[in-house]
């Protein structure tokens, strides 16, 4: 190629079938010789290299490659336009305005909006699968898992989390299952016969299973339900924990006469206990089990059919055009080829691929399978007998299934043309939903050709073919057999039948079209007298009946093919977090062990339980010296610890004018010196005393607190009283004005304050919280009704404090015109709240975020006091006259406690009057608080926001949904000037760093047990 | 990427019961009404079906009924009159083809239900508001029990309001509950029998092909998850829920009639179906 673009989109993601349609959008372009639009894995970025394209370094599998090549700029520009133009068609919108809700990122917040879903199905990729699985079983919903690539601790932490629910988790890599007539996956469209015995199939295998169900369709049987299992279930590790439960469900199930289980051999093991729970049952269980030494499919189901008394038919099959047929003679040359060579079978269904390969196995001795890799592709020159499964684990990563794309059979089917070993190939064509609309199409030609051109060579190459599919199937089974057919190959409805053939003719027999199967041998469990069987109480959905909706996250061709049986999907608006952080590469490790964690869902219900038992009080008024033991010299800040050299300016102003104030200094220069010095001066986190303070939160002895308290847990906290806005400490501003207010509000106002509260008894500050939620403040950037509301109860009693006059005017006049007084009021209650949810291991909830100016520091449940950092941000909103962005500090101060909480940016949707003060616009306000639903525990009634129909603020912030979604919490936050003794320079929002999460996720991972693991 | 995409129109799942008049000869009907959750056909068949109801996703799942993907369209889109046009598994209406892509099971199976769940059942029916005259139930009782059930039947056939007068319903539960317990196919094909006997004169088209396909064997979707949660004691008091959420009373008389049949069941002991499946209750 003479020109080529290269790029990579960072933390885009779209589905692998979306992709291929990209990938073929830019190669249908005239002048483009190579394309590849996929998902950066390295195998992805290794077929890319070999394509000869330059890979940019540090591309990861979250991003999206765009690699287009052809014969010049012009050719490469148009396909780019094209890819650009499909890309931006298939980007699902994610806010839709005012009034209506976003789509759900995760299952939890779809299942919650749609609680009657029985099922939820799932085709992401596989490492993702985990958290969004044990998000269904939590809401209690049935589970089908398409995705392959699961991890096998996920899938049985999956199971064991679903069986304690009496849950069916189907999968993962299960492709096939039927639910009362609603075909899921790759599934046939079967008859549903009226009358006669209704069988229920088990199915550790989705191509065995779709055979057997086209098979007894074909005899006239109805087939009451297929449950998928996926490949694994019935392994030595996975020990048929979903087997059981598919088992019992239809065992239960009414409308089921008949079950058969079908599957690849199991572990002796699981086998063994499958085979006990089927003997308990009611229901009388046939097992086919495909393998070395059992029966085959077709006598499987010819077992079935003389367990229920029925008559087995001639299964169907449609010989090769006569002319066509490569066997019967070459079409052209002077001499046929050898009579004896080598068999080939190209699968896409794995178990249709096993079943060949015994069946012929028989016939012929050795056939070798799963072939080797080269580059990506199966290479099969110079090799004996090859049966390979084309939709294995190792051909499929990054690529879609070879049912849904051919183009690497396609590939493959002219290779063994060329190979003159080769005599014959056998191939499975799989119809029904999900599948490929018409296989014929391209297969037929290729076929047509492939024998061409063995006849070219002077080889007769024949060409049968296993057809998997349903008379009602969509892609008209006979019209697919005939097109096949026409081509020059036999066609059989029976796989075994069709590998007996191929076997034929590979081994130079006369190659029979039908084959009669020998008597079958398939294990029954008897006929069993009645006994009742005990089942734990089941509070499952009843998902048999059919389900009237399925909530789909995944591959689009699923949900469409549900929409496609009138079925209504809810679909998942799912996109990976984007984890670019140095350590990235432990953290989707350490999400995975913490979500496997069985201690994580109690602990985190017990951890939001605990945050919303709170109830907060105002008890009293005391100087820092008395209410903390700080003691002179000993100064509190807000965030994560932090010693002088590191701080930022509004943090050094801030000390620098606590120092003045405390009388440890006279000036800046001497302040500055004694700090630098360390001599006699102790730092430390407001958080480490029980107490919170905004902005740089500097707490020094003399200066006055509030002090909460949580009367049922006899829990503390405090927080300083607030001075206002502009030149005031907390933003790192210490002129004579700052030192002169503090100076009164330690004579006056904290006093007269003191005597107040003394007076009127504990304030209730949740209940106030709760109330200026509903009328416009949000608790952190506007706290306007909450202050009149706290000056409502305070007042009178300050009125009859016996005061002079005059103070009592001030300090009304001071709290009534400082509409941010109440802050300091949310904060220690938030701090109650975040104290309270603390130390329980397992759980995941953040108790404390906060910031000293320089670095973002959260705390966790699960991690006690441990606090996990990452550099502070730069909040983005509207700035005060004479100030710009070169002016702000990083994002600084313990006010997130607001968020901690569930109330400041979380319930930014309650306060429309200030989303223009930050930037934003009312739907966007209302999106925000939409998101935050996603990334917390539970919901606070006490804190309910009226625009959102009064649902409960979204609280408890949970380290795996931040890292499951990428979606950050939403700080509302004042900005400090970056320059020492600037003050306020404006409002904004902010969030934390992804890397206090990621560095949590580890620090948890650390912390769970290694049996849980 | 799936054939189904491909073809035009609205995508449907059709009762088990319906299923052979679809995909059936071309037949014809008319629009008789057209409500938020239902459009109702009448179909121009003397010996039946009579009626085919298009279903909104809210709508109970009747064994006439065809569920449409994608739920209704404005009702007002389908006015009493228009003519409809059935067959090869499509609905032509209006201007709108409908293509049905799928069945659901709409057959009644056998079960063995346990006694408490049969208690629940018929409590439930009794706590809620019903469609017709205690003593109109009574009767059929004690008819049952005496082996007379012409004259109460009869009695019940298009008694009540609405499209479904309960005395259907509670018949069309009747039929159920027989069917379900596998002991009475005599008495079942008889109160069969007795009420579709000049069922057009006594009763709506509508009701007339519920009571048609109840005879047959089939009932709604509600009607057969109540005899699947009473038969394994799983979620019983939800699949009653759902039953008796349809229509104003027409659950409940649904109901009252499936607990009358599946009593005569439970006074007859437990049972094996055909198929060698051991009927008892498992909970």
């Amino acid at each position: 190629m003479r020109a080529q673009h290269v790029s990579v989109r960072q933390g885009v993601y779209h589905d692998s079938v979306t992709l291929l349609r990209l990938s073929q959008t830019a190669a249908s372009t005239p002048g483009i010789s190579a394309a590849q639009v996929a998902m950066a894995t390295p195998l992805n970025l290794e077929l890319a290299a070999g394509l000869g394209f330059s890979i940019p370094a540090g591309a990861g599998p979250n991003d999206l490659l765009i690699a287009i090549g052809g014969a010049d700029d012009s050719a490469v520009n148009t396909a780019l336009a094209a890819v650009a133009t499909a890309l931006s068609a298939s980007i699902v919108p994610t806010s839709t305005g005012a009034g209506t809700t976003p789509a759900a990122r995760t299952v939890r917040a779809a299942a919650t909006a749609h609680p009657d879903a029985p099922l939820v199905l799932l085709s992401l990729p596989g490492p993702a699968v985990l958290g969004e699985a044990l998000d269904a079983i939590d809401a209690g919903r049935h589970l089908m898992i398409f995705s392959d690539n699961v991890p096998i601790a996920d899938e049985i932490a999956i199971k064991d989390a679903a069986a304690a629910g009496g849950l069916l988790v189907m999968g993962p890599d299960c492709g096939t299952a039927i639910i009362s007539g609603i075909g899921l996956g790759f599934a046939n469209v079967l008859r549903g016969h009226d009358s006669g015995p209704r069988v229920g199939v088990v199915a550790a295998s989705g191509t065995g299973a779709q055979h057997l169900t086209c098979l007894l369709d074909d005899a006239g049987v109805a087939v009451s339900h297929v449950l998928g299992l996926g490949g694994r279930d019935l392994s030595e590790a996975v020990a048929g924990r979903s087997a059981l439960t598919a088992l019992r469900m239809l065992d239960d199930d009414p409308g089921t006469d008949h079950i058969v289980l079908v599957s690849k051999p199991p572990h002796p093991a699981t086998a063994d206990a499958v085979k006990a729970l089927a003997a308990d049952l009611s229901t009388l269980v046939t097992m086919i089990m495909i393998g070395p030494g059992q029966p085959d499919i077709t006598a499987g189901a010819e077992r079935v059919l003389a367990a229920l008394g029925l008559a087995v038919p001639a299964w169907p099959h449609w010989p090769a055009s006569a002319r066509n047929d490569g066997a019967a003679g070459p079409t052209v040359g002077t001499s046929p080829g050898p009579p004896t060579g080598m068999l080939r079978g190209l699968f896409s269904g794995g178990t249709l691929a096993t079943e060949a390969t015994v069946v012929a196995g028989q016939l012929l001795g050795r056939i070798d399978s799963n072939a080797p890799l080269r580059q990506g592709l199966p290479y099969l020159t110079g090799l004996g007998h090859v049966i390979v499964d084309l939709g294995d684990d190792a051909f499929t990563v990054g690529r879609p299934h070879p049912m849904i794309d051919p183009t690497l059979r396609l590939e493959l089917l002219a290779q063994q043309a060329a190979d003159p070993a080769v005599t014959v190939v056998l191939l499975d064509v799989v119809l029904g939903l999900a599948a490929d609309p018409d296989p014929a199409g391209r297969l037929a030609p290729a076929i047509r050709g492939a024998i061409d051109a063995a006849a070219t060579m002077n080889r007769s190459l024949s060409v049968v073919i296993a057809l998997c599919g349903a008379a009602g199937d969509p892609q008209d089974r006979q019209a697919q057999a005939a097109a096949l057919a026409a081509a020059g190959a036999r066609v059989f409805a029976s796989n075994a039948a069709a590998a007996r053939a191929a076997a034929g003719i590979a081994g130079g027999a006369p190659a029979a079209d039908v084959l009669t199967v020998g008597p079958a041998a398939v294990d029954d469990t008897g006929h069993r007298p009645a006994r009742t069987v005990v089942v734990s109480t089941n509070d499952a959905p009843d998902l048999l009946s059919g389900p009237r909706e399925v909530i789909c996250a995944g591959i689009d061709l699923l949900a469409d093919a549900l929409r496609a049986q009138a079925v209504d999907v809810i679909d998942l608006d799912y996109r990976p977090a984007n984890l670019e952080t140095a350590d990235a590469a432990g953290v989707p490790a350490a999400l995975r062990t913490v979500l496997a964690d069985p201690r994580r869902s109690a602990a985190n219900a017990e951890a939001a339980r605990r945050m919303l038992a709170v109830r907060a009080k105002l008890v009293d008024v005391r100087p820092a010296g008395e209410a903390l033991g700080l003691r002179p010299g000993e100064f509190c800040h807000a965030g994560p610890p932090i010693e002088f050299g590191r701080a930022s300016g509004p943090l050094r102003g801030a000390l620098i004018g606590a120092m003045i104030f405390e009388g440890l200094a006279d000036d800046e220069a001497s302040a500055i010196a004694r700090l630098e010095s360390g001599s006699g001066i102790t730092l430390r986190p407001c958080h480490d005393r029980r107490a919170v303070g905004p902005m740089a939160g500097v707490i020094s002895p003399s200066m006055w607190l509030f002090e909460l308290a949580d009367e049922a847990t006899g829990a503390r906290s405090f927080c300083s009283l607030n001075e206002g806005l502009g030149k005031v400490l907390r933003y790192g501003a210490y002129s004579a004005e700052v030192i002169t207010r503090l100076r009164w509000m330690a004579d006056v106002l904290g006093p007269a304050l003191a005597i107040a509260v003394r007076a009127a008894g504990p304030v209730d500050i949740t209940a106030i919280i709760g109330q200026m939620v509903q009328m416009g403040d949000e608790g952190h950037n506007r706290n306007r009704a909450g202050t009149l509301m706290f000056l409502r109860e305070i007042l009178p009693a300050l009125i009859a404090s016996g005061l002079p006059p005059g103070d009592v005017a001030e300090v009304a006049r001071f709290v009534a015109g400082n509409d941010h007084f109440f802050l300091n009021l949310v904060m220690p209650a938030g701090k109650l709240m975040g104290d309270a949810a603390a130390g329980i291991p397992g759980s995941t909830v953040v108790t404390a975020m906060c910031r000293n100016g320089t670095d973002f520091g959260i705390r966790v449940s699960g991690t006690g006091d441990e606090w996990f950092t990452g550099p502070a941000l730069y909040p983005d909103g509207l700035f005060l006259a004479g100030f710009g962005p070169d002016d702000a500090n990083p994002d600084i101060g313990d006010s997130a406690i607001a968020e901690t909480m569930g109330i400041g940016g979380m319930v930014m949707a309650t306060a429309p009057a200030i989303v223009r003060f930050v930037g934003g616009s009312v739907p966007d306000a209302l999106a925000v608080t939409g998101r935050m639903y996603e990334i917390t525990e539970t919901e606070n009634p006490a804190f309910a926001v009226p625009i959102l129909e009064f649902r409960g603020a979204p609280t408890g912030i949970d380290v795996t949904r931040v890292l499951r979604t990428g979606i950050l919490p939403q700080i509302n936050t004042g900005m400090a000037g970056r320059i020492p003794g600037t003050g306020q320079v404006g409002a904004g929002l902010v969030t934390p760093p992804m890397d206090c999460f990621t560095a949590a996720i580890q620090g948890l991972a650390a912390q769970v047990p290694a049996t849980q693991c | 990427m799936v054939a189904h995409l491909d073809r035009e129109g609205v995508r449907a799942a059709a009762a088990a019961g319906n299923y052979p008049l679809i995909a059936g000869p071309l037949t014809t009907g008319v629009v008789l009404g057209s409500f938020s959750q239902a459009v109702i056909i009448g179909l121009d068949s003397a010996p039946g079906p009579w009626a085919l109801s298009l279903l909104g996703p809210l709508a109970a799942r009747v064994p006439n009924g065809v569920l449409l993907g994608g739920g209704m369209a404005d009702p007002g889109t389908h006015r009493p009159g228009d003519r409809v046009t059935i067959g090869g598994g499509e609905i032509a209406i209006g201007g709108r083809r409908i293509s049905v892509v799928r069945r659901w099971n709409s057959r009644v199976f056998r079960v063995a239900p346990g006694e408490a769940e049969v208690l629940a059942l018929t409590s439930a029916a009794a706590a809620s508001e019903r469609g017709v005259p205690l003593s109109g139930i009574t009767a059929l009782e004690r008819g049952l029990l005496a082996g007379e059930i012409a004259p109460p039947i009869r009695a019940l056939v298009g008694l009540g309001d609405g499209l479904t007068p309960g005395g259907d319903d509670v018949i069309a539960g009747l039929l159920t509950g027989l069917q379900a317990t596998g002991e009475f196919p005599d008495l079942a094909a008889e109160v069969g029998k007795i009420a579709l006997d000049r069922v057009l004169d006594q009763t709506t088209v509508l009701s007339a092909e519920l009571l048609r396909l109840a005879a047959a064997g089939h009932a709604c979707v509600e009607a057969l998850g109540v005899l699947r949660a009473v038969h394994t004691g799983h979620q019983v008091s939800d699949a009653l829920h759902r039953l008796l959420s349809i229509g104003h009373t027409s659950g409940a008389d649904l109901a009252t009639g499936l607990g009358m049949g599946l009593g005569m069941g439970l006074r007859c002991g437990r049972n094996t179906s055909r198929y060698g499946k051991a009927s008892t209750t498992t909970r």
